[in-house]
């Protein structure tokens, strides 16, 4: 009892949600083969290798599908082949939580190459530049001194809080934003300056390079004035300033982008998107996938098994649960949705406190987990979720782009002789009254 | 059962004993930073706080009450007192800083969360959730009713996703069973949500509202949060939107002569006359000594200009009650609309005999003596209103038609012109 009590605890943190894998954890299970062979090292990666010119792309996946796990192999491999990589998870200092635009990503972008490449490359292009709107800026900064009077850090350091004011001080976003949007284009110029200074000291060690901009997809999606989406007004209207800087740039964006109406745009503007699907668990048939059923199954026993061989548990990790059907069906319910499984895990184990984890504490998780898609759908939805569960096929409306962007609907791949692509409902939406409902009208 | 009977599909949902127990579990487990959310109205939240106070002693916990909004959780974090000591962090009532951004959605219009802005709490919280976990090593727990729960799954949706857990006790059915029970027998209960200030009727709009959605009530239960959501709109004069519930209502429960009633006054309000007849209609038919519905369905024939049966409506609802004064005042103003002055007159005296202080018959004995010259005798009941009620009809005097015939008198204007 008390051991089981320890092996479930143990279970239990393994089972973190928040925790992306660091590059090379030993639970990271290769998922490329059943996520429609697409691979970030070598579709991201190796575009920023080989192009001869500066490349800008868009990473995009579904929320908690893998993205930011992915992201670091990726930023192990680059700076492994030459490159100097300045990542960032964009958060609230960046990004503005209630109105982001584009100027919030450059600034962003500023900040942290100026934090990265303060020691190494000459930083007075920017200083100058802020010199030159300091009369204008500097009741932004909120700083009475004069710009001249401070040393190189303490310039940095003000740039810093300038940029951070934009977001600190919200009755004065617009006036701020009015006042340095007319500067973007000097403000663009003189970071190239600075980014060229950097590549050349950079030249002995590194070969180029990259920003990994992560986090962008975070921006919650509001519609604006003219009816589309702050995301169309970012990534498709303001394209030329977010592909303006002179080096590699890889932006993550909101899957649901990728199917506005000017997906075209996008694709004209970036090239083809890097898309992180889910892991196959069923074919377009709705038959259950093996291959993909058994890379889930073996997320959760890679993370089980070190905490029970610990504790001396005898028998394999899967034998934790109490029949391999609970674990199937754990697995299944994820729809092939990495942070799913790991929740749905989570729930199922904090309502054990024997082992095995039994098939009705895997019901309950299961309840709570659809519970919370219960509470996203809106009561127009419906109808297009039971659409999309019979078409397999999403029509490029603005509906579907929220029901990709709250993962109602996912997306599947699967790499055969060609890849083939289509989407399906999330399982647990499936044993929704409403959804059943919605089905029955369409059938 | 062996499992291959289980229907996966098939909710299973804990008691709330064993809900809580996976809720101390999960606490017990955690070291360090954790986001659990737990569903659940403000007394029960206040009850459970206590409880888990009891039950995780060994653990430092320390509750923030939140009663008014803020923009910035983190920021509250940061500058608790002792907040390095703190290994559990209770957060009740995050909801007062979003409630005003979610615009209810009255009744099924699908727009209920539809929203064009983030509240800036939410949307901070969505882009913080790296800096909470590496700053804080704390067990957060966030105690939200369903509809602050529902808003942050939407409007913040990274942040949520990061959640340990969401740990849900239904709100007590029996509690609210109560309230609306009486207000079910009780018409009077309306004013009691009269003085509700606005935006605790907006949050009780929204809590109702919510508990509707859920589809599993059983039948009289979904009647009365039909009637009470209602009931709370009529106060906040959002009447289109009370007519969608009350429309629900009856097709779930034709049978409350009340509700036909309330129905039917929304619709008079806005002037929906025939839908509103028809309300009326039902309400008398289930009973036939509803006063009340037979005079309001007077109104509403005469804003028709049906006077035949406006005239019948009111003698039926002054037949149950001789001393429905008002009802008295529309029959003789129907009169006076057919021009039938004898009559009106007569009504009109009959109530300020009874009622000497009911200025609106005052009046509108001025303007039937106005219509037949009688000059002296308007001015004289005209006088009386006014004294009752200076502003008031001194206003309407200055332009009524009916008085038209007066108006150039030298009575009339030394009358409207005495301070």
């Amino acid at each position: 009892m008390v051991t089981d009590l320890r092996i479930l605890k143990g279970i239990y943190n393994a089972f973190d949600p928040f925790a992306p894998l660091q590059s090379g954890d030993p639970v990271y299970v290769d998922c490329q083969s059943v996520r429609g062979d697409g691979n970030v090292l070598v579709e991201l990666g190796k575009e920023v290798l080989f192009s001869d010119v500066t490349t800008y792309q868009l990473y995009a996946g579904h929320k908690g599908a893998g993205k930011s796990t992915e992201l670091q192999r990726l930023v192990s491999y680059l700076r492994e082949n030459g490159c100097f990589v300045v990542y960032f998870a964009a958060d609230e200092d960046d990004i503005d939580p209630e109105d982001a635009q584009y100027a919030d990503i450059l600034l962003a972008c500023t900040r942290r190459l100026l934090e990265a490449f303060k020691d190494l490359a000459n930083p007075s292009p920017l200083l100058t530049w802020v010199k030159g709107r300091w009369q204008d800026l500097k009741d932004l900064a909120l700083s009475e001194v004069a710009f001249d009077k401070l040393d190189v850090e303490a310039q940095i350091a003000m740039f810093a809080k300038l940029t951070a004011n934009i977001r600190a001080v919200p009755s004065m976003r617009q006036e701020i934003r009015r006042r340095v949007d007319p500067h973007t284009v000097t403000l663009i110029d003189a970071l190239n300056e600075f980014i060229a200074d950097a590549q050349k000291h950079l030249k002995s060690q590194y070969d180029r390079i990259v920003i990994v901009a992560d986090n962008l997809d975070r921006i919650v999606p509001t519609p604006q004035q003219d009816g589309r989406s702050n995301h169309e007004q970012i990534f498709i209207d303001r394209s030329e300033q977010l592909k303006a800087l002179d080096c590699h740039i890889i932006y993550t964006v909101p899957i649901s982008m990728l199917f506005s109406e000017r997906g075209t745009d996008l694709r004209s503007n970036y090239g083809e998107v890097q898309i992180l699907p889910m892991v196959m668990i069923q074919t377009r048939d709705s038959e259950i996938y093996e291959p993909g059923l058994n890379a889930m199954r073996q997320v959760i026993t890679r993370r089980v098994e070190p905490i029970v061989r610990e504790h001396g548990y005898e028998g394999e990790a899967a034998t934790v649960f109490d029949s391999p059907e609970t674990l199937d069906k754990l697995c299944l319910m994820s729809g092939g949705h990495l942070r799913e499984l790991l929740l749905l895990m989570r729930g199922a184990v904090k309502r054990s406190d024997t082992l095995p984890i039994s098939a009705k504490a895997v019901q309950r998780s299961i309840t709570e987990a659809r519970n919370t898609y219960r509470r996203t759908v809106e009561d127009g939805q419906w109808d297009s979720l039971a659409e999309v569960a019979l078409s397999k096929r999403i029509p490029n409306e603005g509906l579907y782009r929220e029901l990709l962007f709250s993962r109602c609907v996912l997306e599947y791949r699967l790499a055969d002789e060609e890849v083939t692509c289509w989407y399906d409902v999330h399982p647990l939406i499936r044993g929704i009254e409403e959804f059943q409902a919605a089905l029955q009208r369409r059938e | 059962m062996s499992i291959s009977e289980v229907n996966w599909d098939q909710d299973l949902e804990a008691d709330p004993d064993e809900e809580y127990q996976s809720l101390v579990r999960s606490l017990r487990w955690t070291d360090g930073f954790g986001l659990f959310f737990v569903q659940c109205s403000p007394t029960q939240a206040t009850r459970m706080i206590d409880q888990l106070q009891q039950d995780l002693r060994h653990k430092q916990i320390h509750v923030v009450t939140l009663n008014s909004r803020i923009d910035n959780l983190y920021e509250l974090v940061a500058n608790l007192p002792d907040r390095h000591e703190i290994e559990i962090l209770v957060i009740n009532g995050l909801e007062e800083s979003f409630v005003d951004y979610i615009r209810p959605g009255y009744g099924g219009q699908g727009d209920y969360y539809k929203l064009d802005t983030v509240p800036r709490v939410l949307g901070n919280l969505n882009l913080q959730r790296e800096r909470f976990r590496d700053d804080f090593p704390i067990s957060f727990v966030f105690f939200l009713p369903l509809f602050g729960l529902k808003y942050f799954i939407r409007r913040a949706p990274d942040f949520f996703d990061w959640r340990s857990g969401v740990f849900e006790f239904p709100t007590d059915a029996d509690k609210l069973l109560e309230v609306t029970d009486r207000l079910f027998s009780e018409r009077e209960t309306l004013e009691e949500y009269l003085v509700l200030p606005p935006d605790e009727r907006h949050r009780k709009i929204l809590e109702v509202e919510e508990l509707l959605r859920e589809s599993h009530h059983p039948f009289e239960y979904r009647a009365q949060l039909l009637f009470e959501c209602a009931l709370l709109l009529d106060t906040a004069e959002e009447y289109e939107a009370a007519v969608r519930f009350y429309q629900q209502l009856v097709e779930l429960d034709p049978s409350q002569p009340g509700v036909w009633f309330n129905y039917g006054l929304d619709l008079l309000s806005l002037s929906r006359f025939e839908e509103a007849m028809a309300c009326f209609d039902h309400a008398i038919a289930i009973d036939p000594n509803f006063a009340e519905a037979w005079d309001s369905r007077g109104i509403a024939a005469r804003k028709i200009g049906d006077y035949g049966r406006a005239i019948d409506s009111y003698t039926n609802a002054l037949k149950i009650d001789p001393s429905f004064h008002d009802s008295r005042y529309n029959l003789g103003t129907a009169y006076l609309e057919i021009k039938n002055y004898e009559s009106a007159l007569a009504l009109f005296q009959s109530i300020v005999a009874e009622k000497p202080d009911y200025a609106p018959a005052y009046y509108n004995q001025a303007c039937i003596h106005a219509q037949l010259r009688n000059i002296e005798e308007a001015i004289e009941q005209l006088a009386k209103a006014i004294q009752l009620n200076p502003q008031k009809y001194k206003q309407l005097a200055a332009s009524d038609p009916d008085l038209a015939l007066i108006r150039d008198s030298q009575q009339f204007i030394s009358l409207l012109s005495e301070e």
